[in-house]
């Protein structure tokens, strides 16, 4: 059945495809970036080899078939990923001011990579712990919100994240006083801060299946996700199993923010920044919302993640630019006000 | 069993598990008609209407739906009988007023649908059937509460379920909005759109039902045709205040406090 798309539509669909466009540009831009600069030949010269199935060239296109080109891929990956549970967290949760943190993912998902670190695991080992962690984390948090009953669910599930968020945070600092300052401490300060340097060939690869199995259903359930941001009793009298339904959305946002912090670490306010802004261009319906944030937030990573590389000699943790740019945008919508703030 | 029986309540009790807010409750609406449950604000009309959407456990008592008791009902299958404006419409997003409208049609299509162009249709019609078609585009937060109310009542046409219940419709609007919404409600119920709806105002109850029950400390005290059971004691004691009940011009029933006959209570 085809649907009649009011002038509002079609301008979301002209601004969505124009994002696609420009996070195309900035990841082509991103390739060419860095301490081995790379010329747009080059680039092409690679892509007609990977087409045929030769192996790189000179040096320009082994860099960028072994180095650049999968950290731009993850990062497309990374924010897209970041960016789409941030949007289904908001919605969710009816807080345009909510971001992936929000159920303690991040600060879960820290606390597992620093444990693995702290006994000097494999990378495999700490990513694995990382993504356990998250997922326990948002486990608890699930478990705290179910034993409570009678009081607002989005509430006590909010609560609860800050709370055992706030308990990973005391634990890791634990961790970081027992840790080898010289070889461990480094290594887990720079992962809390995110960071996209350790990615080689098919690490991206790696987490695909995990970010597409969240994202699926989020893509399915546009409409549904719509309907829960009405708030728990309205969407059971429209005839939706409201409690089901958010847990599964939650299940989805959290499996991907998971992945996306066993890779690269945790990288804040991607998540609260891009859906808000994406909500500014085509405004609230998911079905609109998570293209969107989809787009512009594959985009904004990789942004960022060239200028952390290329800012100084040494490469700066992604999530310190983030903050940087995140922190003055959060002020700015708590300045606009709670009316305009969506 | 009358087959014309929609929703009826047995010795139903309310409340949550730790506070009982009314018990013995017996209600019967029939389809079609237009039902009015007046009383004081606190008397438990709105646990009452979430226990009989089945929003709220039944303490005690059972809810039935064309019968069946509620407690069995899929939340799907009680929305396509029951739709529900809610006293604060509320959106924490700037969703347009046409998109919250096309929530109603949500049980009507597959789980993984989008709404389609008859869905559209069906959204339009019913912004229309209340007057503000011309609102379909707007962004829902920046309306008016009488606004507001009628894209919710709206929403509950877009649903096409047997009974609209509206929590207090006119809470909260100024007297031009009260009329307004009241009006389009009183619209309604001449096409035949069955409604139960609560309000503290008793001339709410004279403008709009046919059939009554007064509600008060969480038991009804009264229920019945409009004209039988809205007496002037009967009100004196829901209200506690003196009232005087008065005929206008035009054959409208009003009913007003007798200021007269009140003394300041210190």
């Amino acid at each position: 059945m085809t649907s009649v798309l009011s002038p509002a539509h079609r301008r979301a669909r002209w601004l969505i495809l124009l994002a696609l466009c420009a996070s195309s540009a900035i990841a082509g831009f991103a390739l060419t970036v860095g301490a081995y600069p790379v010329t747009t030949e080059a680039i092409f010269r690679s892509l007609a080899r990977l087409v045929s199935g030769q192996e790189p060239g000179d040096m320009q296109e082994r860099v960028l078939m072994t180095i650049r080109a999968p950290r731009v891929l993850a990062g497309l990956l990374i924010g897209a990923a970041l960016a789409a549970s941030g949007a289904a967290y908001q919605t969710l949760f009816r807080n345009p001011l909510v971001s992936p943190d929000v159920l303690g993912v991040s600060a879960g998902a820290g606390l597992g990579a620093v444990f693995g670190i702290f006994l000097s695991l494999p990378i495999f080992f700490i990513q694995l712990f990382a993504f356990a962690g998250g997922l326990a984390t948002v486990a608890v948090v699930a478990l705290i919100a179910t034993s409570i009953r009678g009081r607002d669910p989005v509430l006590v599930l909010v609560l609860g994240g800050v709370v055992v968020g706030a308990l990973a945070g005391a634990a890791i600092s634990l961790i970081k006083i027992l840790a080898d300052p010289y070889d461990q401490l480094p290594a887990i300060t720079f992962w809390l801060l995110g960071s996209l340097s350790s990615i080689r060939q098919n690490d991206a690869l790696a987490i695909l299946p995990a970010v597409a199995l969240g994202l699926v259903p989020l893509i399915l359930l546009r409409w549904r996700i719509d309907v829960l941001s009405t708030g728990d009793e309205e969407a059971r009298a429209l005839g939706l199993p409201a409690g089901a339904l958010r847990a599964l959305v939650i299940a989805c946002a959290t499996l991907m923010t998971a992945s996306v912090v066993a890779l690269a670490g945790v990288i804040g306010w991607v998540g609260l920044v891009i859906p808000h802004i994406a909500r500014m261009l085509v405004g609230p319906a998911f079905s609109r919302l998570l293209p969107m944030s989809l787009a512009l937030g594959g985009g904004y990573l990789v942004l960022v993640d060239t200028l952390a590389r290329s800012l100084a000699r040494i490469e700066t943790p992604i999530g310190i630019l983030t903050a940087i740019v995140g922190a003055p945008f959060f002020i700015w919508l708590l300045w606009r006000g709670r009316n305009d703030a969506a | 069993m009358q087959p014309d029986r929609l929703l009826s309540a047995d010795d139903l009790a309310i409340g949550y598990a730790s506070r009982s807010v009314g018990r013995d409750l017996n209600l019967e609406l029939q389809a079609g008609e237009v039902f009015c449950l007046l009383g004081p604000n606190g008397c438990g009309k709105t646990t009452l209407f979430k226990t009989l959407l089945g929003l709220l456990p039944a303490q005690g008592g059972t809810v039935r739906l064309r019968g069946t008791d509620i407690a069995a009902l899929s939340r799907a299958e009680i929305a396509r009988t029951l739709a529900y404006v809610p006293q604060m419409q509320s959106s924490a997003f700037p969703f347009t007023a046409e998109e919250i409208v096309l929530m109603g049609r949500v049980i009507h299509r597959p789980a993984f649908a989008s709404p389609s162009k008859e869905d559209r249709a069906i959204a339009r019609h019913a912004l229309e059937r209340l007057g503000i078609g011309a609102l379909a585009e707007r962004d829902v937060t920046r309306l008016s509460g009488g606004q507001r109310q009628l894209v919710g009542i709206a929403r509950a046409l877009a649903q096409q379920a047997a009974l609209i219940v509206m929590d207090e419709p006119t809470a909260s609007l100024d007297f031009g909005n009260q009329a307004r919404v009241l009006a389009e409600i009183r619209h309604l119920a001449a096409q035949g759109v069955g409604i139960l709806l609560s309000t503290h105002d008793p001339d709410h109850a004279f403008a709009l039902a046919s059939r009554v029950a007064l509600m008060k400390n969480g038991a009804i005290v009264a229920q019945g045709n409009v004209a039988d059971v809205m007496q002037q004691e009967r009100l004196e004691d829901i209200y506690n205040v003196p009232v005087c009940l008065a005929n206008l011009p035009n054959g409208q029933k009003i009913c007003a406090p007798d200021f007269a006959a009140m003394r300041p209570q210190r």
